[in-house]
C-alpha cells in the first residue's frame, strides 16, 4: 500500500498540474504573437493619415469584425454603417450609384496568416475577397496590442497612398480556438 | 508520513478531476449540432434553384469561406474568383462596370449565430454585409451534415427568388474546440 501511495502521490500531482496549466493556456498576455491576436474582434475604428492629413475612410461608426483562428485562417470584414440598401432588394440589380457606394464602403477577405513576433507583423494571405485587386496577394500588417485592443497598421491601403489604422476590440468571451489536432472527445 | 500521503491521495484526486471537467465544461455545454459546425469551411459550390432554372451566382468554381466559432460569432465571404482588377488598382476608384462586377461577384457578412437542434437550422443575426440590405437582418438557413461536408440551404438568396445550396468542406485542420 505505502509502494502504491509513493507511485500514486507524484503522478498524480503532476496530473493536477499539467490540467490546470492547459487550462490556464489561453492566457491573452502571454505567449506569441499569433496566440494573442487569435480570436474574434469588432471594428473601433478606421484612420487614413495621408501626410497628416486624417480621415475615416469608412465614415463614423464603421462595423467591422476579423477573425483569427489558432490554425492560421482569417476573415475580416469592414463596412461602412450608413450604405444605402438597394431599392430592387436584388444583390445583382443594384444601380451605379448603389453599386459604387457598397465598393467605396465596403471591403471583405479571408485567407490564411502567419505571425511574426520579430517584427510584430501579421501576413494575411488573401484568398478570394471583394476587391479583386488583392486576390491572391500578402497584405502585410504591423501590429499593436494592448490589453484587449489591436491595432493593424497598413502602409498599403486599397483606397490608395497614405497610412491606415484600424484599431478592433477584442469581443467578449471570443477567444475561438481552433485546434490543429482532432478535439478530445 | 502514511497518514499525510492518506489525506493527501483523495485531495489531490478529486483537484485532479475538477480541473479536467472545468477544461472540458465548454463543450458540453454546447449542443451536438453546434459542435459539429464550429470550425472553417471552405466554399465547393453554389447553386440557386430559379424554379427549375438553375444558376452559379458565383461562377462554376467560387471562392468562399466561412468561419463560425465556439463563442457564435460567425464570417462568411463568397466570391467569384474572375472578377477582373481594378485598372486604377484603388478601390474608391473603380469604372462603374468594375464596381457592378465587384458588387455582383462577391458578399461578406458577419455577426452571430444560434443553432436550433430541433429544426436543423442556423439562424445568422447579420451585424453587417456588403449586401447592405442584409444588415440588422436574421437569415435562417437549414444545414445537413455528412463528415466534413456541409450542406446549407438559403431560401431567401441574395440574387432574388429561389432556393440556394451551398456545399461546404471543412478546410484541414480546424475543428475548433470551446476551452471554456
Amino acid at each position: 500500500m505505502k509502494t502504491i501511495c509513493r507511485t500514486a502521490l507524484p503522478a498524480l500531482a503532476a496530473v493536477a498540474f499539467v490540467a490546470f496549466a492547459s487550462h490556464g493556456g489561453s492566457n491573452q498576455k502571454t505567449g506569441s504573437l499569433k496566440q494573442r491576436v487569435q480570436g474574434t474582434w469588432t471594428l473601433v475604428s478606421a484612420v487614413l493619415d495621408q501626410e497628416g492629413k486624417k480621415s475615416e475612410p469608412f465614415g463614423p461608426g464603421p462595423k467591422g469584425s476579423v477573425i483569427l483562428t489558432n490554425n492560421g485562417r482569417f476573415a475580416l470584414i469592414i463596412t461602412r454603417a450608413d450604405i444605402p440598401k438597394f431599392a430592387s432588394n436584388v444583390r445583382t440589380t443594384g444601380t451605379a450609384e448603389e453599386n459604387k457606394a457598397v465598393v467605396q464602403g465596403s471591403i471583405a477577405y479571408f485567407g490564411t496568416y502567419t505571425a511574426n513576433d520579430a517584427d510584430k507583423t501579421l501576413v494575411l494571405r488573401d484568398e478570394g475577397g471583394t476587391f479583386p485587386n488583392w486576390t491572391g496577394t500578402d497584405q502585410k500588417r504591423t501590429i499593436e496590442l494592448s490589453g484587449d485592443e489591436l491595432k493593424f497598421i497598413n502602409p498599403n491601403p486599397s483606397m490608395g497612398p497614405g497610412t491606415v489604422t484600424v484599431t478592433w476590440k477584442r469581443v467578449k468571451e471570443g477567444r475561438a480556438t481552433a485546434s490543429a489536432a482532432e478535439p478530445r472527445q | 508520513m502514511r497518514t499525510i500521503i492518506r489525506a493527501a491521495l483523495p485531495v489531490l484526486a478529486t483537484l485532479a478531476f475538477v480541473a479536467f471537467a472545468a477544461r472540458g465544461a465548454g463543450t458540453q455545454k454546447m449542443g451536438k449540432l453546434k459542435q459539429q459546425l464550429v470550425g472553417a469551411w471552405t466554399m465547393v459550390s453554389d447553386t440557386v434553384d430559379q424554379g427549375g432554372a438553375k444558376v452559379e451566382p458565383f461562377g462554376p468554381s467560387p471562392k468562399g469561406n466561412m468561419i463560425l466559432t465556439s463563442d457564435g460569432h460567425f464570417s462568411i465571404v463568397l466570391t467569384r474568383p474572375d472578377v477582373p482588377k481594378f485598372a486604377s488598382n484603388s478601390r474608391t476608384n473603380g469604372t462603374a462596370d468594375e464596381n457592378k462586377a465587384a458588387m455582383q461577384g462577391a458578399i461578406g457578412y458577419f455577426g452571430t449565430y444560434t443553432v436550433s437542434d430541433a429544426d436543423k437550422t442556423v439562424n445568422l443575426r447579420v451585424e453587417a454585409s456588403t449586401f447592405p440590405n442584409w444588415s440588422g437582418t436574421d437569415q435562417k438557413r437549414i444545414v445537413a451534415l455528412s463528415g466534413d461536408e456541409m450542406t446549407v440551404t438559403n431560401p431567401t438568396p441574395s440574387i432574388g427568388p429561389g432556393t440556394a445550396t451551398l456545399v461546404w468542406k471543412r478546410a484541414k485542420g480546424t475543428r475548433q474546440t470551446a476551452q471554456r
